[in-house]
């Protein structure tokens, strides 16, 4: 007995060994908002899966593609109910239902805030503009004024609003009151502020500039309900340095505890004006503006539906797994004739972006790109985390659509259904989330359900892989993935990175695919010159894994789990660093395969191959991808810097 | 009927009911229908402004136009002198048939596919005009 009661206090004290190890800062949430606290907490962090690019109805191009589900009817899709969507019979029945086979943690719908004011109008009898002549055409001509007013709007240096709006566009900027309101109602209702903390909604929208046809789109997304009056946009509003003092102006400058963030997306189609070194006005720019620059834009969207956006393929290192759903043109405006489009300039790819963020910081003292990771899907559906390849009906963004009637092809072959946002939280709550997505503590996937950490720090050991108290000692003993090396105790140590990555496992309808191998990604500079190498850490590249195309079941070695601890071979103290992990998972079948089966595709046998469905046998079309995640980088600041 | 007249009725039947498909887009439409969105892509660019986009589907509905009606101009022309040439008698009841029965085809069938309607994604002769 006297020995159970000495046992017992001493395996309490062992049982609280992890959380003493995780850092002090781990459990101080801030708190901005009034709800229940959270049953569930995890001092360790859990990943919580979402989406935080989504348009409905709301969107004018959404519309314009026959979508008609609003925020609402988005959020009741994340938390798994099923959705109808396009096209609707003439009684209004949608005649497609799409559910989701898990419901996710999280979701913001960040509709465009262009044409928000219009849009309603448009479509609300009675209001300012309903009977002028483009609202009139907006419901006659839908697709010919969604694709004439888009293109002119969204693509134009210098934009303007629908002739209704008045020469300052004040008619339509109060217009846009109301479905404003309306995403912020909904976004209230769907969040779960009982104890259960089950569903996380955050308001958003998109500012959509896209100067010459140039993507820098941004998705803002607020912390709480405290939110802008009106969304800013691009036609008021027509550049980013804009974009950013106005979201200072109206939200953090306010003293009531509004917070926002914004998510640069699709650099693949920036033609290289997303994360330019200058000023609207043509300067370098200053160090000021580069820390203003990464106070507001902490994460970006590596992957979505219309692209990857990681890096690029070929020279200067010959990584294979880059082109992996990569769009081959430069502009949205060039996808459908890609033979005529110019060369993809530097700086559209996320990792040669965050390489360009170390020779800034070098330069100036600040690093303008210091960006987190995250994955989205952009649906304009109305269809938060609609990322399954199995099940996948488009997305309502592109030259496909099914606004009158179901194409063959669903998507535009080169589009893919997108991906989903990560983020490790102690709970599913607003600040939690937000303040995790803050310090970049987010990892993208490409649709997938991989678990990956990934810590970094000077004394990990290579023990750390079979130790039950992994990510306990991750945190104590390192910072985890977002965040920047602390400096080392001792000049002449290389930092060590521990990484450890569980497969999806799958949900009833579909199993998960087996992990093929984990790999860091440095990027450094070297006297000034841009480096960068791919390391595999675990597992192993051939795996011999095979896919039945005509079953699309897999097959073959993989793994359940990899974990991996590795250290720098080349690290030099006195250069900038930054370090991320991919995650890659056995090849499986690619969206555009399930369809052609579905479809009975034999491209031996001329007759099923008809129309869209040519892309089933064009070999530009990849039949199988792989599926991965990727983190938020650790950086290392040489000391002084 | 003067071979003139034939010409024309037949050319005017052609360019308000023959399906004709459109580039990039889909559309199966007659050139009377290309004339319609490019009369509303115009009106678009007077109140609403110009750009790249609205001025390449107003060149696109316009070119379409353009050289449907001078093929199915060719084509009347030949095949109104072919028969004038070889059974000029029979020139009124052909020209009369092939107008009637290309109307009721075209009333009674969905022959037209409108990927830029707003409700039904094929149409027939009195909804393609809308």
């Amino acid at each position: 007995m006297a020995r159970i009661s000495i046992a017992l206090p001493l395996l309490a004290l062992i049982g609280l060994i992890p959380s003493m190890l995780v850092p002090s800062k781990a459990l101080a949430i801030e708190r901005t908002e009034t709800r229940q606290a959270c049953a569930e907490v995890d001092p360790l962090r859990r990943p919580f899966f979402g989406d935080t690019h989504v348009h409905t109805a709301l969107s004018f191009d959404a519309a314009g593609q026959g979508t008609r589900n609003l925020p609402a009817d988005a959020y009741r899709f994340a938390k798994g109910e099923p959705l109808g969507i396009q096209p609707y019979d003439s009684a209004g029945n949608a005649l497609r239902t799409i559910q989701l086979h898990r419901p996710l943690d999280f979701a913001v719908v960040t509709d465009h805030s262009e044409l928000l004011g219009e849009t309603h109008a448009c479509q609300t009898p009675g209001s300012v503009g309903y009977d002028s002549f483009v609202c009139i055409a907006l419901r006659r001509w839908p697709k010919l004024t969604y694709l004439t007013q888009n293109g002119r709007i969204f693509s134009a240096e210098v934009p303007t609003h629908f002739s209704f709006c008045g020469e300052d566009g004040a008619r339509c900027r109060e217009a846009a009151l109301a479905p404003w309101k309306l995403t912020q109602r909904a976004a209230e209702d769907a969040y779960d502020r009982s104890a259960a903390c089950s569903f996380t909604s955050f308001v958003g929208y998109e500012w959509t500039g896209m100067p010459g046809g140039d993507n820098t789109h941004r998705n803002i997304i607020f912390r709480n309900e405290r939110v802008q009056r009106l969304p800013t946009n691009y036609i008021d509003t027509p550049n980013d340095e804009d974009l950013w003092r106005a979201l200072e102006r109206e939200c953090l400058e306010r003293d009531d505890g509004c917070d926002v963030i914004a998510i640069p997306h699709n650099s693949n189609l920036s033609n290289g004006r997303l994360f330019r070194v200058e000023t609207s006005a043509g300067k370098p720019i200053t160090r000021a503006g580069a820390e203003r620059r990464s106070r507001l834009e902490v994460l970006v969207e590596v992957i979505q539906h219309k692209g990857d956006s990681e890096c690029r393929s070929g020279a200067p290192v010959n990584d294979e797994l880059c082109g992996f759903e990569t769009l081959s043109f430069p502009r949205m405006q060039d996808m459908l004739t890609p033979q005529w489009a110019g060369p993809i300039p530097s700086l559209v790819y996320v990792r040669e972006v965050l390489i360009e963020g170390l020779a800034q910081h070098e330069k100036l003292g600040a690093n303008p790109f210091k960006l987190g990771l995250i994955g989205s899907t952009d649906t304009h559906l109305g269809a938060p985390g609609h990322v399954e390849e199995d099940r996948f009906a488009g997305h309502a963004a592109g030259p496909v659509s099914a606004r009158l009637e179901e194409p063959p092809m669903l998507e535009f072959p080169s589009f893919n259904p997108g991906g989903l946002a990560v983020i490790w939280a102690e709970e599913n709550s607003r600040d939690a989330l937000f303040e995790a997505m803050r310090r970049r503590e987010t990892y993208g996937t490409s649709g997938t359900r991989i678990e990956v950490r990934f810590f970094g720090g000077w004394d990990y050991e290579h023990d750390l892989c079979g130790n039950d108290d992994f990510v306990a000692r991750g945190y104590a003993g390192g910072v985890p993935m977002g965040a920047d090396l602390a400096p080392a105790m001792n000049p002449t140590s290389s930092p060590a990175f521990a990484v450890w990555a569980k497969r999806d496992p799958g949900s009833r309808e579909l199993a998960g695919t087996k992990l093929q191998r984990v790999q860091i990604i440095k990027g450094w500079l070297e006297k000034g010159e841009r480096r960068e190498r791919v390391y595999d850490v675990a597992g192993d590249a051939g795996t011999a894994a095979r896919v039945d195309l005509a079953t699309c079941l897999t097959s073959g070695a993989g793994f359940d789990d990899l974990c991996g601890v590795w250290r720098d071979p080349d690290f030099s103290a006195d250069e900038h660093a930054m370090y991320y992990v991919r995650v890659v998972e056995n090849p499986s079948c690619r969206w555009s395969q399930y369809v052609c089966n579905r479809r009975g595709v034999d491209c031996s046998d001329p007759s099923t191959v008809s129309g869209d469905l040519a892309a089933c046998c064009d070999p530009e079309v990849p039949k199988t991808i792989q599926e991965r995640a990727w983190t938020s980088p650790i950086w290392y600041t040489p000391p002084g810097s | 009927m003067s071979p003139r007249a034939a010409r024309w009725i037949l050319w005017l039947a052609a360019l308000a009911m023959l399906p004709l498909p459109m580039l990039l887009f889909g559309a199966q439409i007659p050139v009377t229908r290309y004339l319609l969105l490019a009369g509303v892509s115009a009106m678009l660019i007077v109140t609403e402004g110009s750009g790249q986009i609205p001025i390449l589907m107003l060149v696109l509905f316009v070119a379409h136009a353009l050289v449907y009606a001078a093929v199915l101009w060719l084509v009347c022309w030949f095949w109104v002198r072919a028969w004038e040439r070889y059974a000029p008698s029979w020139l009124l009841p052909t020209t009369t048939a092939i107008v009637l029965v290309g109307l009721a085809l075209a009333i009674g069938f969905n022959a037209y596919v409108t990927p830029f309607a707003s409700v039904e994604p094929r149409a027939s002769l009195l909804s393609v005009l809308q």
